[in-house]
């Protein structure tokens, strides 16, 4: 099995449409605007991860840790 | 000339010069101008030297609200100078456009919650019974009530044309959040006047819930939402929210200059559906529009049968006789009319009956100058005269049509509710706050079915005691026209108490026709 690398600055939308399993990891850690599909095809092409986080205040580093530990790989830039 | 001649003239022209370009400005003259003047007059001075000038300005009478709109071109000028490749300044960016406003006030609220209002409630917790901290609190939560202003222009200016563009979710979900903040503060109000005062630690946790949500709104405002509707929005888009803000009023900041597009602008305005977010969007807004007409609130059609029978029995004409078939169904199909019959007004009598005889139905026509008059059953008016009445009317009207999109507005200019042109065409159900939307779907379906012919409610609203009724309109076949709203301030009738007769007005005396007006002037 191959890791899959997560992009921060990528809009939600599109982040969810190819890796769909990273939605769990976004709602236990607060990012739970994604649970509304209409929500995410409007706002969702403009939100982004490293966005979400600023946005409920959660710092980075714990959200790329729960990415990581989830299994996932994750580009910063 | 003297070198202190020479100073003298130079700040005398550079006053002259600003009260040009405030007058530019607040004439709707274009900001590049006005820019351009600034840099030619100021582009040798420095920002200690433009203060001067301005404070000597405030000394001199000029409105210090004036001030702050030559402080917003001059902070635009200095942004355009310290990054050099920018010559223009961004429409988003230029004093008065929607975007700059939104972000302007965003600026404040945020200063508000950092500067003031947490570092207050910190040091209020620490310090005992400092009743200074208190006091500064409630005044910033007081401030704080007026982000009613922010939220308001964005539910009533840029959602329905969000809307519009079939971005819909998200202007729901946000104005629940909005709803939620303006309750958050409204509880955060009412704990710092309680007496005796509650627990500082609730205080501490209102106040915390209500500074998270806003600080977020204000991400969501900038971040997602702009972002968003600037895929979509038009220059002509921005100018009517430009325009249609004023009434609505501004969050803690002075009215903005007069922002609008130039007509080169508009010109070249080219839509901007051709970006691939945008058809996207569109094709979203069509998929939904068409899911949602089969399921559209249906006029029950027994009932229709029912009413249009009625009606015309009202008219004093007999149902088709022709069609005995019709008559038939009709007939069988009658629902119990203690159930489904609407309170609808009967004329009593057989006068009325009589009258209702010789009903002539409303018709256009034309006069002898070619002016369009619409002759109703009692008489005529022509289209000043109507537009006229519209204005006077002591009530606010707002006519939703039969697909229960916002049709027409009456407008005196002092609304209670505001109404901006942006809300015609308007989906009715999206112009409520999500928490009502239900009640308001049942009213109209009520409606729509003929179960009942009006509602009413009065409420309590910034101050005034406000008188809120909605009608079922039918039009003269008895088809379900529309919802007619009716908003009345009934404060000061509430009051009245006694009789003012017309022999309580004052005698006309003959006097001349100045003295008479100065009487009339004094009346008030």
């Amino acid at each position: 099995m191959t890791t899959k690398t997560i992009s921060l600055d990528r809009p939600v939308f599109d982040l969810l449409s190819e890796v769909p399993e990273v939605q769990p990891v976004m709602i236990a850690i607060g990012l739970d605007g994604v649970t509304n599909p209409l929500l995410l095809q409007t706002a969702g092409r403009f939100m982004t991860l490293r966005k979400g986080a600023k946005m409920k205040e959660i710092p980075l580093a714990q959200l790329i840790t729960a990415l990581h530990n989830a299994g996932f790989e994750v580009a910063e830039a | 000339m003297s070198a202190a001649d020479q100073i003298k003239h130079n700040a005398v022209y550079r006053q002259q010069k600003i009260v040009e370009i405030l007058k530019l400005l607040h004439n709707g003259g274009s900001f590049e101008k006005a820019k351009a003047i600034f840099d030619e007059t100021f582009d040798q001075v420095d920002v200690a030297e433009i203060t001067s000038a301005e404070r000597e300005l405030i000394a001199s009478g000029l409105n210090p609200m004036e001030i702050q709109h030559l402080c917003n071109v001059h902070a635009a000028v200095f942004k355009g100078k310290i990054t050099d490749e920018q010559t223009t300044t961004p429409d988003q960016e230029q004093p008065g456009h929607p975007v700059q406003v939104l972000k302007l006030e965003n600026l404040i609220i945020g200063s508000l919650l950092q500067d003031e209002l947490l570092p207050c409630l910190k040091k209020w917790q620490q310090s005992g019974s400092d009743d200074v901290y208190l006091q500064r609190m409630r005044k910033a939560l007081q401030d704080l009530t007026t982000i009613d202003r922010h939220y308001t222009r964005k539910e009533n200016l840029i959602f329905p044309l969000m809307d519009k563009y079939g971005i819909t979710a998200p202007p729901k979900v946000m104005w629940g959040v909005d709803d939620q903040i303006r309750d958050l503060i409204k509880q955060a109000n009412k704990l710092v006047a309680q007496e005796p005062l509650p627990d500082k630690y609730v205080i501490e946790t209102a106040i915390e819930a209500a500074n998270k949500e806003i600080k977020e709104m204000i991400f969501k405002e900038e971040e997602i939402m702009v972002p968003m509707v600037n895929e979509v929005f038009t220059v002509a888009d921005w100018g009517l929210i430009a325009a249609e803000s004023d009434p609505i009023g501004y969050t803690l900041i002075a009215p903005p200059l007069p922002w609008r597009p130039t007509a080169a602008q508009l010109a070249a305005a080219t839509p901007q559906v051709d970006s691939k977010i945008a058809n996207e969007l569109n094709e979203m807004a069509q998929a939904l529009a068409d899911q949602q007409t089969p399921g559209r609130l249906k006029i029950d059609p027994q009932v229709k049968n029912y009413k249009v029978k009625e009606f015309k029995e009202q008219l004093g004409t007999p149902a088709p006789s022709s069609a005995s078939t019709t008559d038939t169904q009709a007939a069988t199909a009658e629902p119990d009319p203690a159930v489904v019959r609407p309170d609808v007004a009967t004329p009593a009598g057989s006068s009325a009956k009589e009258a209702m005889a010789d009903y002539q139905p409303t018709q256009l026509l034309l006069n002898a100058q070619g002016q369009a008059q619409i002759a109703f059953n009692n008489g005529q008016l022509d289209l000043g005269e109507l537009t006229g009445i519209f204005k006077v009317l002591p009530v606010d009207l707002t006519f939703v049509d039969a697909n229960d999109q916002v049709a027409w507005f009456s407008d005196d200019g002092d609304r209670v509710f505001p109404r901006t042109k942006a809300v015609v065409g308007r989906a009715v159900i999206n112009c409520h706050p999500p928490k009502s939307a239900d009640r308001v779907l049942k009213i109209l379906s009520d409606f729509h079915q003929g179960l009942r012919d009006h509602a009413d409610f009065w409420i309590d609203f910034r101050g005034r005691r406000v008188y809120i009724r909605y009608f079922a309109v039918h039009d003269e076949q008895g088809q379900y026209a529309g919802c007619l709203e009716v908003t009345q301030d009934i404060t000061k009738i509430q009051q009245l108490t006694g009789q003012k007769r017309l022999e309580d007005e004052p005698t006309p005396t003959v006097k001349d026709p100045a003295g008479a007006d100065s009487e009339a002037g004094g009346d008030d």
